[in-house]
């Protein structure tokens, strides 16, 4: 078996195409070494406007080996900030600092149980190429999408191929069900049988995966979608309080400790309400 | 390109601030570590420190404003850990501190001028009181005199 490439790398990217995903926008780069190094889970951390220090980081949700570019990955950006709608208004053509990938990725199983992938936002972007790998591995892949509304539910139709049953929740109830993660999330995991549970997207909701996959006896990994100036752990701006094996609080950062976190292990009330 | 500071010979001039490389395991993926003049630890308390609640960095249009708490391991542990990793790497290391009291100050300075690996020390006395965490206030010029004797 080859060894794949190991370790981030800082490379420039170019942007080969971009295109609107409902609220988001979703660029393609060429980021020579990012798409050959990336699992699912990773991110990619990138420059903005000149004179903006911190860095964005973007999951990557897709990665594609060959093309007329190479090697090519896809980040989903959510144009909310001066940062990301700068991102959001590049050309093809344009080019950025990249660094990546970053980050734990989110653990394969190596039995072929039964996976329920939850995703909320653009955070729902690396929970795609997730499927796909468990799909590899023979497990059986029930898939949960959340928004605010449906401009911000990203790839409803993808994840129709992805996975064998799709939930769709929307807080105003503009398609699928109307409510949150919370509310669907016990009766799919007791449908699916779930033994792991993989989720990604913000605090609140990753604590509610936590708590309903602890309530029916299955793993839970989450993926943090926080802010990460530096995305490569040197700041320690994206502290996450965790509990460690040994019982002990500490602080641990969500850019190179995560973003992927075991849901038993992360303190949510103190991540939910810094004191 | 070798310089002279104050007594100690850096083969060059860079010198990596303060919290800027963190642990300095986190710039290794990214360039040779031993390859700066030296490198200056994250600022180390007697007892460790968990930090401050988040967020801690936002960026502003003219930079970044931070608040991180001054969260580190502590004196023991970085003897033990972070220390000899620096020390493996041939960079010289000068150790940031910052007290709660002249006597911690003294104390950090007493067991860290005696390790090996320890190139140097650099006094952290920009970090106001303000918000309550519990270093020594040493804004006045004659409080930054007595921790620096």
């Amino acid at each position: 078996m080859s060894e794949a490439p190991r370790g981030p790398v800082h490379v420039t990217a170019e942007v080969v195409a971009t295109r609107k995903a409902g609220a988001y926008k979703v660029l393609t780069l060429a980021a020579p070494g990012i798409p050959e190094r990336f699992r699912p889970g990773t991110f990619v951390a990138v420059s903005t406007v000149e004179g903006r220090l911190a860095r964005r980081a973007l999951w990557i949700h897709r990665v594609k080996p060959t093309g007329g570019y190479g090697a090519t990955l896809e980040v989903v950006v959510d144009p909310v900030g001066a940062g990301t709608r700068w991102l959001a208004g590049l050309p093809a053509g344009a080019r950025l600092d990249a660094t990546g990938p970053l980050g734990r990725a989110f653990s394969l199983p190596k039995q072929p149980v039964s996976c329920v992938l939850v995703g909320e936002g653009y955070a729902a972007a690396p929970l795609f190429p997730l499927a796909e790998r468990l799909r590899e591995r023979d497990c059986a892949v029930t898939l949960v999408v959340a928004a605010a509304d449906e401009s911000r539910l990203l790839s409803a139709l993808e994840a129709r191929r992805s996975a064998r049953a799709v939930t769709v929740v929307t807080a105003d109830g503009s398609v699928g069900r109307r409510g949150s993660v919370a509310d669907v999330l016990p009766e799919v995991l007791g449908q699916a049988r779930a033994e792991v549970v993989y989720a990604a997207g913000p605090a609140a909701t990753l604590h509610a995966v936590a708590a309903a996959a602890e309530d029916v006896g299955a793993w839970s990994q989450t993926a943090l979608e926080a802010p990460m100036t530096c995305g490569t752990g040197l700041c320690q701006g994206c502290a996450v309080p965790v509990v460690g094996e040994d019982g002990v609080g500490r602080m641990v950062r969500a850019c190179v400790d995560g973003p992927v976190f075991r849901g038993d292990r992360v303190r949510w009330h103190d991540l939910e309400a810094p004191s | 390109m070798t310089v002279d500071l104050a007594g100690l010979t850096l083969a060059n001039p860079v010198i990596v601030a303060s919290g800027c490389g963190g642990t300095g395991r986190e710039l290794v993926p990214f360039g040779a570590l031993e390859a700066v003049g030296a490198f200056v630890t994250r600022s180390i308390t007697v007892n460790a420190r968990p930090g401050g609640p988040v967020p801690r960095i936002v960026e502003t249009p003219s930079g970044l404003v931070h608040a991180v708490g001054l969260q580190n391991p502590g004196l023991d542990q970085f003897l033990a850990t972070e220390l000899p990793w620096l020390a493996q790497r041939g960079v010289r290391v000068l150790v940031s501190i910052v007290g709660r009291s002249l006597g911690e100050y003294a104390e950090l300075g007493r067991r860290l001028g005696r390790s090996p690996g320890v190139a140097g020390i650099e006094v952290n006395l920009a970090e106001p009181d303000t918000g309550g965490s519990g270093v020594f206030d040493a804004r006045e010029p004659f409080q930054i005199g007595r921790a620096h004797v």
